[in-house]
């Protein structure tokens, strides 16, 4: 809750919560995701993506460091998490051959959870991807890889060809159909990957931001206060699991979409 | 979803998260084409409404052409 939320009793005597339009509940709007940069550019955001890489980076070192044949807990974990990337995205959807993309879908997958799990780690509270311009960097690197790998694989004008033209179709009705292929490919793949992730995160945050500020808002001795104000908690804590459930889920999708994409561009359809 | 052996397998879900996309991408394109052509005729909202369906329309065939082709279809060697 940044700038807008003003304690209390400043505003009027008797008010509990208000903001800048004084006494009322004040309803988070888009203002929640905005801050104030700490030094230079270090905003909030910013710095929980740093920090959030960072510790990605010293648990895995602390994992792989010396692995064992018989690994211990961290290790465990660690090849947990590998394999999950590699069985479970890499070769379920792009088959043997997309072994060299395990360490960048890895990447990606852990880099996306960690910035939305900031979300629900208390003092944090703040899920990075909720900041559009960082899943469209995520985005924009996926797209520049599946257009280059399209090209390289399949040459630069057959990757569009292929994309276009599905094989076994009535030739009259390519004409209305190969400009939404071509469309859907190229323009409106990296805008969904993006807009996905970044509005499941946005949201998310409102939510937990709405039933956090009702708690507050609602509590005072009365029954209305007693019953609102417990509810609501019970409903940010709520929100708070589903949340971590949906986290997870974005971080995996983005992955398994990431490892979609570069299927299609390596393997032709024909 | 079986283990990744053939390519009809590993293009499975390709197919299934394509369908937003391609939902998307008629509905922009016909519906900015209907919108065009109904600005020059003079009416532009009922060009964005005609452009809008047939959009639709043509994504949602192209969805069921390349899912038909998955399996069963007359084209299933060649996967989609």
């Amino acid at each position: 809750m940044q700038g807008a939320v003003v304690p209390m009793a400043e505003i009027e005597p008797g008010c509990h919560l208000g903001n800048d339009f004084g006494c009322g509940f004040p309803a988070p709007d888009a203002s929640i995701f905005e801050f104030e940069p700490y030094f230079g550019n270090f905003t909030k955001p910013v710095i929980l993506l740093l920090l959030g890489s960072l510790i990605i980076i010293v648990v895995f070192l602390l994992a792989f460091r010396n692995s064992k044949l018989i690994p211990g807990k961290l290790q465990s974990i660690g090849e947990m998490g590998y394999l999950f990337i590699r069985d479970g995205i890499s070769r379920e959807v792009i088959g043997k051959d997309g072994d060299r993309f395990v360490p960048l879908l890895f990447s990606i997958f852990f880099f996306v959870w960690m910035g939305n799990l900031w979300g629900i780690i208390p003092g944090a509270q703040f899920p990075v991807n909720s900041r559009f311009a960082f899943p469209v960097g995520l985005a924009i690197t996926v797209w520049i890889l599946y257009m280059y790998l399209g090209m390289r694989h399949q040459g630069p004008i057959k990757f569009f060809t292929n994309m276009m033209f599905p094989p076994g179709m009535p030739k009259a009705i390519y004409v209305i159909l190969a400009p939404i292929e071509l469309i859907s490919n190229v323009i409106v793949r990296p805008v969904t990957l993006s807009i996905r992730l970044f509005a499941n995160m946005f949201a998310g945050h409102l939510l937990l931001t709405v039933f956090t500020v009702a708690t507050f808002y609602l509590a005072s001795l009365s029954l209305v206060g007693i019953v609102g104000s417990a509810t609501s908690f019970l409903m940010t804590v709520i929100f708070t699991a589903f949340e971590a459930l949906i986290q997870g889920l974005q971080a995996y999708i983005f992955t398994l979409l990431t490892a979609v994409y570069i299927a299609g561009s390596l393997h032709a359809e024909h | 979803m079986k283990s990744a052996k053939a390519p009809v397998d590993s293009q499975t879900p390709n197919v299934a998260w394509t369908v937003m996309n391609n939902l998307i991408a008629g509905l922009l394109l016909y519906g900015g084409l209907g919108f065009l052509i109904g600005y020059l005729w003079g009416n532009a909202s009922v060009g964005l409404a005609i452009g809008a369906v047939f959009g639709l329309v043509a994504s949602t065939y192209l969805i069921f052409f390349r899912l038909r082709n998955l399996d069963g279809g007359p084209n299933t060697q060649r996967e989609a």
